[in-house]
Order: C-alpha cells, then structure tokens, then sequence
C-alpha cells in the first residue's frame, strides 16, 4: 500500500501539470503514416523502402498495410473511408475505397490506426504471371486518403519498392 | 535506417504517467487483495478488470490456463519468459514486438518454448492437455487428429486427381499425426499423417541437376511447393498471418472458442492488453457461442460455405465485378475492397444470393456443427466428408417420421453424434440457438405433409410419395433441391515461378518458387447433380480444376522463365499467352475433379421441377438438361495448353462415360439409369 501512495505523488504533479493534446481527435493539421507491423508494432515506410507484395487467394493482389493517423478523429464507434490508390509513373493502376473501416486509437496514444488494409493493383492489368513480374522491384506510389467520420481528411503519397515473393 | 518505434522503444513517460496515475488510483485499494493467499492471483493486480474466462475456472485464476508465477507482481517475474530462440525463430516475418508469436507457422510453434506457448495461448494444440484437457480431456485428445487441425482434406484431392498419390487415402497433413488404434476399415479413415515441406534450395538444386527433371517429379516439386505455401493458413495447428480483417484467429482450442472482432482488436476491460491493435480476441472469454464469422476466418475459402451461409459471393475487380452488383467495400480476407458481394443487382427486387434460410432466424454454423463433427472423435480422416455427420434429417426427420431423441433423451446424428442444442418440448423439436439464445422451432416435413399438416400443393408434389410408395426425398439430399444457389469456381490456374522464393507457411521460411492460384471464371446459376457417398442425388461443384503453369529459373540451369510445364495458346489479341497444362491422369486428358458440396445456401422454397427435368421434347431442352447430369453446356470453356478447349462443367461424353475423377470416394455422376429416367421427364 505504503508503494502505491509513492507511486501517486509524481502522476498527481503530471496529470495537475494538463494531459498533452491526443492524436486521436481532429486537429487541424491531420497527417496519416502507412507502414508495417504486427502486434501492435507499427515500423513507417521509408521512401522507396521494399514492401512485400501480398497475394491474395483466388485472384487479386496488392500490399497489405497499416495506417497511422494523428489529429483524425479515431474512437471505437466510428468508422473511416480510406481511399487507397496505386499509382506507377503517375498512372493510376489500382483504385478501392474502403469504407467502414475501424479507425482505432491506439492504447499507446500514438494516432489512431486502420489496420490490414490491400492497397490493390487492377487484376484486369495485372493478370498473368509475367504481370505479376513487372511488379517486382518496381517503384510505385501508394496514394492514400483516410476520411474520419467528421469529414476530416488527410493524405499521405508514399513511395515503396514492390518485392514480389521474398 | 528503418525505425520500429514502437517496438523497439519504450512509449512516451508523458503520454503513459496519467494512465499510471489512473491505474494506482483505482487500485491501491485491492493491492493487497491479489496474490499469496488471496482470492485471486496476483496477475490481476495490473489485469483487474479482464473478462472472466470461463466459469468453473475461478475467477482471477490465471495461472491454472496460463502457467506463470501467481505469487508476483511484477511483469518481468510474473510471466514466463520469452524463449531466447524467440527472434532466431521468428526469422523475415513483418516487424512485433518481442515475444510476438501470433503469426507463426505450425514448425515455428513446434519450435517455440511449450511453456511460453501456453502463457500466450492455453488453448493452443501443443499445449491444451495442460489447461483445456483438464476438464475436456476427450476433446483435447481428439481435436489434433481433427480435420480441422489436419487440414488433411485439402492435400490428398489435389495429389490424387494429379496422380500423385494412388488413391485417395491422406497421406499429408499440416502437422504429423496418428492414430494408435486406426482401423482401416473404417471408411476415410488412416492411420497417420505426415507434413508436406517444400523442396528447399539444396533440394532443388539436386532435382535439377541434370536437367529439367521428369514430368512426375517437376510436378511433385510444385504441388509440394503450391500446397504448403497456399493451402496451409486454414488449420487449428497455425496461425493465419493475422493481417487482414476478416482473418484473425488464434490457434488450437481457441481458434474457435475466442472470438474475434473482424478488426481483430481488442475490446474488453483490460487495462494493459493494447487497445486498436490487432491480434488479440475481442474479449478474454471462451464462448460456445461462436458467430459465423469466427468460423469464416477459415471457410472463406474452400467451399466457401463461410460466405455463402451468410449471403456473400466471392467475386472479382474489374470486368469480373457485375455493374449493378453491391460489392462489400471493405477490406477482407486479404483482398482489396470490393471483391465481394451481397446481391448481384441491385436494381431488381431480388436478392440472388441470399443467406441461409438457418442464418437469417439467427443460427450459426455451431447450432448444428457440434461435438465429433467439429473435435473428431480421434480418428485420422482424410477429408471432412467422414468426420462431419450431421443430415437435415437429424433435425428436421424424413418425410415419413418426425426427428425424435433417442431412449436416454438425446438426439443423435444418424451416425450417433449427440445433438446436445436439441430438445423435445410439448411434442415440438427445439433447438436453443448458441449465439441468439433463442428456442427455434425446427419444422418437420412429416408433420407438414400429413393430413392437415399444412404442407403446401408444391411441397406434397416435391417431397411426397407417389402410388409406388416413392419420394424424391429417397433419391435426393435435400440441399438438392433447398439449395437457393450456387458459386462454381470453374478452371484453376496454378502456376509455380522458380526466379523468386516465397515464404511457406508450413515452416515460415522463404523455399523456392513464387506459386499463386486464381480461377478462370464463375458460375452462380449452374446446376450440376452427382452422386453423395450415401448414394443419393447432390448437387456438385467442380473443384480445384487444375492447369499448371511452371517457370525456370538460371539458377537451376534453365533459362530465366523457361516454360517448363504448359503451353503457349492464341490470347484472341494477336498474340500469345501461357496455358497451364491439365492433369493427366487416370486416362483422362484433363482430370477436373468435381465433387458433391453441401452449399449452405439453404432456402425454405426448394427449386423449381424444371431445374431437373425438361420442359418440353426441344432438342435445346434435352441438351440444357443433359447437362444438369454432367454432358458439359458448352458455356464454359478453358483452353488447355495445347489449345484443346475442355468444358469446365463436363464429367461425362456423349455415351455416359465419365471424363473426369471425383475427389471423394463413393461420390461420382448419378447412377445410368436415375439420370436417364430424369432427364425422361417431360412437365406436363
């Protein structure tokens, strides 16, 4: 007991000090990251960083990601749009929207995180196997808008290399 | 440099003080309340406020499932530690943070401290006898030799109609298994499993040592390689990549009993399991109310019963996509949004895919899928069509007797399976839904059909007998006709690229050869009858109808993306495009493999008699009915790679010979004289 009351004299002195703004409500310079990571772990792609390209079963294929948002509005009862394009030379070769997304704030305060998103290239484009090799190793920018359910916007245009198998 | 900052660094002091604030206010009172000698383990001084897992377990008991030390407080002394082979065996797998296993591949789990297995997951094969076994120890016992741990069904069919296995027994499986006391005369039944590992490079390399090897071998090579890398995510031995929404589930005993929010995110009471971040199940409690969805993290493939019990088509981006379809524009299982659907048109009145007549009252897949249909009773089978016995007929009778309880009370299965969610009630069979909690009423056709019962003109000419004393419900499942539609994935393009690795989910190391999968095209309103192992009249499928492409590689001394299996075909551009190569066995140029599949899409109105039988003498009609039987339409056709055009809804020639195997045993087109007499009928 005698340590727990320790334990509250320095958390008093912060939490009388005022909690910093939290990433998870609208602000109004939002910003959105996209990377990897399982677990909770969320690692930012570099520009031009390899990300693997993931295949998806019975057609389709595309890279898996996470999103992390800060200053967009992110609780348990909302959901999001995540406009997720791809783009190779500034030609458009895959476009989704996803709705109901769970845009969920992170315990840790870090943002609010969508999570497992397919950033999709066009199937119809992409087809045979030797499509599929085009892909390999080549630069591509994943163009993604996430809309929290205020209407809030942000967008993020990454580039990564496109890694097809290992 | 890369950075992972969240799980490599600690989090901001500033950010977590008020959360520690938090914590120590609400729980100075009940430090003393937790450990030594308390009512509950000292674990719960920092987990206070988690779901209390499972009744009869005491509450605050986290160390009877979880192992760990009771008596600490202190996370670094309370848990078990992470195994120091830890991030050897985690090997390429995306960034965690340490101690992160819930993406590991079954060699990579059996790799893993058992110890620490349990302090994650309890329930994991591995480990259960230790926790779930105490109190379940014949579901614990029998569940690893389960279809559902094996994933042996989806091995030996593929191998099989490849003439690479000679019949039609497993012989692989996602993890070793055995059967000390099999009985071969059991029918599906065999006495042991072992693994199917890709060919690593050594392997390879030997195998191409002298050149391209034979057809027999460079064909092994792949469906080594195909099946382990994309076969082997769907199993209670493994964890899915736990990536995608839709998809996350844990392992063993728990891939079931917790249940996952399609997030994958937690959504329970305890205050340090991290919040908006997959893997974790929505709430700390083992349920036997398990939602479809649970049990779609796996049957969203397959027979894809998991989509089409609940109203959902797998479909396609682009020129697949029908233009007034309503996609699900989500991201699932893996695909990018909009590649399902949940109606064809929207701009009709009509749902052409609607749910199971079971899932629209509020049923789920464990209202009727319960006891050895989803634990296995201990025995090795080879595919799910011996394990599972549940009929229709178990709940709702035959025409001719309502469904009843045994002597002792309790329903069975016609093959003994105890019912336990039924109940005789005031005369009426109850069944007391698992997720609703609702008594549902389970109609009985002979109560229906007998005098006053009810039944419908439509229903007593269907289902009823005839002078003879005969109903087609003698001949005919009765999804056969209840079955409100169907999803035919016809054709499979397998192709296997040697220039590229790729991770296998049997070992979760990078082995040789990219393979990948996708089908030609579909078919919702197809009609194909075959014959059910029972020897009735079901609807079938085609399955896994398999071309292979194969691609060189320098490395093993061919040229870059030599063609070393299949062909080049006219692409109707001017141009040309690889065509995989059928499997040619048996005799057969290209052996599709059909199968008869329960498709879940069950409606109260059954088909209409025209489905089946000709409306009128027309030459066309004989031929659109014909081909309900097997004689092909015509309406869909795949090019071999020698540019042969072969039917992918055809299993039998001109004179009734069939073309093609059947995955299951027993199972095959409908019987000479039955086919003849159907297709005979002409409706007045």
């Amino acid at each position: 007991m005698h340590r727990c009351l320790l334990a509250l004299v320095p958390a008093s002195a912060l939490l009388l000090a005022g909690c910093p703004p939290t990433a998870c409500t609208p602000s109004d310079d939002p910003s959105i990251q996209l990377g990897s990571g399982v677990g909770g772990a969320f690692a930012a792609y570099e520009t031009g960083e390899q990300v693997g390209l993931d295949i998806a079963p019975q057609g389709g294929f595309g890279v898996t990601t996470l999103i992390l948002t800060d200053g967009l509005n992110a609780t348990e009862d909302e959901l999001a749009v995540a406009q997720l394009d791809v783009l190779i030379d500034g030609v458009l070769e895959g476009e989704f929207t996803a709705e109901n997304n769970r845009l969920l704030c992170r315990s840790d305060g870090e943002g609010g995180q969508i999570s497992g998103v397919v950033v999709g290239f066009d199937s119809q484009k992409y087809s045979s196997n030797d499509d599929l090799l085009t892909l390999n190793g080549q630069e591509v920018d994943l163009d993604v808008t996430v809309t929290d359910s205020l209407g809030n916007s942000a967008q993020v245009l990454q580039r990564v290399t496109v890694v097809v198998g290992n | 440099m890369r950075t992972n900052r969240h799980a490599d660094k600690p989090q901001g002091l500033r950010r977590l003080l008020p959360l520690l604030f938090l914590v120590f206010a609400l729980g100075c009172e009940e430090c003393d309340k937790y450990g030594p000698d308390q009512a509950q383990d000292a674990c719960m001084s920092c987990h206070e406020g988690t779901e209390w897992a499972h009744s009869p377990i005491e509450e605050g008991r986290c160390v009877t499932c979880h192992g760990g030390d009771a008596n600490e407080r202190q996370k670094e002394t309370a848990h078990v530690a992470i195994p120091p082979n830890w991030e050897e065996i985690r090997g390429s797998l995306p960034p965690a943070p340490p101690g992160f296993i819930r993406d590991f591949a079954p060699d990579q789990l059996d790799a893993i401290d058992p110890a620490y297995l349990q302090f994650i997951n309890p329930g994991d094969v591995r480990v259960a006898a230790a926790a779930c076994g105490e109190c379940h120890p014949d579901h614990v016992a029998n569940m690893p030799n389960s279809v559902m741990a094996t994933n042996a069904g989806h091995y030996y069919p593929t191998l099989y109609l490849a003439g690479q296995q000679p019949d039609r027994n497993a012989i692989y499986g996602s993890v070793p298994a055995i059967d000390p006391d099999c009985d071969p005369s059991i029918p599906g039944t065999v006495c042991e499993l072992e693994t199917l590992v890709p060919a690593d490079h050594p392997e390879v390399e030997e195998i191409f040592a002298n050149g391209v090897p034979p057809e027999d071998e460079l064909l092994e090579l792949t469906y080594r390689s195909y099946l382990a890398k994309n076969c082997n995510t769907c199993h209670q031995s493994g964890f899915p990549k736990n990536n995608s929404p839709g998809t996350y589930r844990s392992t063993g005993c728990s891939s079931c009993h917790f249940v996952y929010d399609k997030s994958g995110t937690y959504q329970g009471g305890d205050p340090t399991i991290a919040r908006g971040t997959p893997v974790h199940p929505a709430r700390h409690e083992i349920t036997t109310a398990i939602p479809a969805e649970q049990c779609a993290t796996c049957h969203f493939q397959g027979g894809r019963i998991g989509l089409t019990f609940r109203g959902i088509r797998e479909g396609g981006f682009s020129g697949q996509a029908p233009p007034n379809a309503e996609p699900i524009n989500e991201t699932l299982y893996g695909h990018a949004p909009g590649y399902y659907f949940t109606d064809e048109d929207t701009t009709n009145s009509i749902d052409e895919t609607p749910p199971d007549v079971h899932f629209q009252k509020g049923m789920v897949c464990a209202d009727c899928h319960v006891g050895t249909d989803v634990h296995g009773d201990g025995r090795l089978y080879s595919s799910s069509k011996f394990q599972v016995t549940l009929r229709c007929e178990d709940c709702h009778g035959t025409i001719r007797e309502p469904a009843r309880p045994d002597d002792d009370g309790v329903f069975r299965s016609y093959k003994g399976n105890e019912l336990t969610q039924l109940r005789l009630e005031n005369g009426a069979v109850q069944l007391r839904g698992k997720v609703d909690g609702e008594l549902h009423t389970v109609p009985q056709p002979a109560e229906l059909l007998a005098d006053g019962g009810g039944g419908t003109l439509g229903m007593h000419a269907a289902m009823g007998e005839d002078e003879d004393g005969w109903s087609h419900t003698d001949s005919l499942t009765c999804d056969t006709c209840h079955s409100s539609w169907l999803q035919y994935c016809i054709g499979c393009h397998v192709s296997m690229d040697l220039r590229l690795d790729q991770t296998d989910y049997q070992t979760g190391t990078a082995t040789p050869g990219l393979t990948r999968g996708s089908r030609s095209t579909f078919s919702l309103d197809s009609l194909l009858l075959g014959t059910a192992p029972d020897g009735r009249v079901q609807t079938a499928h085609p399955s896994q109808q398999v071309q292979i492409a194969v691609f060189g590689s320098e490395d093993y001394g061919t040229e870059d993306g030599e063609l070393l299996h299949g062909g080049l075909v006219d692409d109707g551009e001017g141009g040309q495009k690889v065509a995989g190569k059928f499997r040619e066995a048996r005799g057969h140029f290209a052996n599709l493999g059909f199968a008869p599949l329960f498709q879940h899409t069950t409606a109260r109105i059954g088909r209409q008699c025209s489905d089946c039988h000709r409306e009128d003498a027309s030459p066309e009609e004989l031929e659109r009915v014909r081909g309900v039987y097997g004689f092909g339409t015509g309406e869909f056709m795949l090019q071999a790679h020698d540019g042969t055009m072969v039917d992918g809804l055809q299993f039998l020639d001109e004179d009734g010979n069939p073309t093609t195997d059947w995955i299951h045993e027993d199972t095959g087109p409908v019987a000479p004289e039955v086919r003849e007499r159907a297709i005979g009928v002409i409706l007045e």
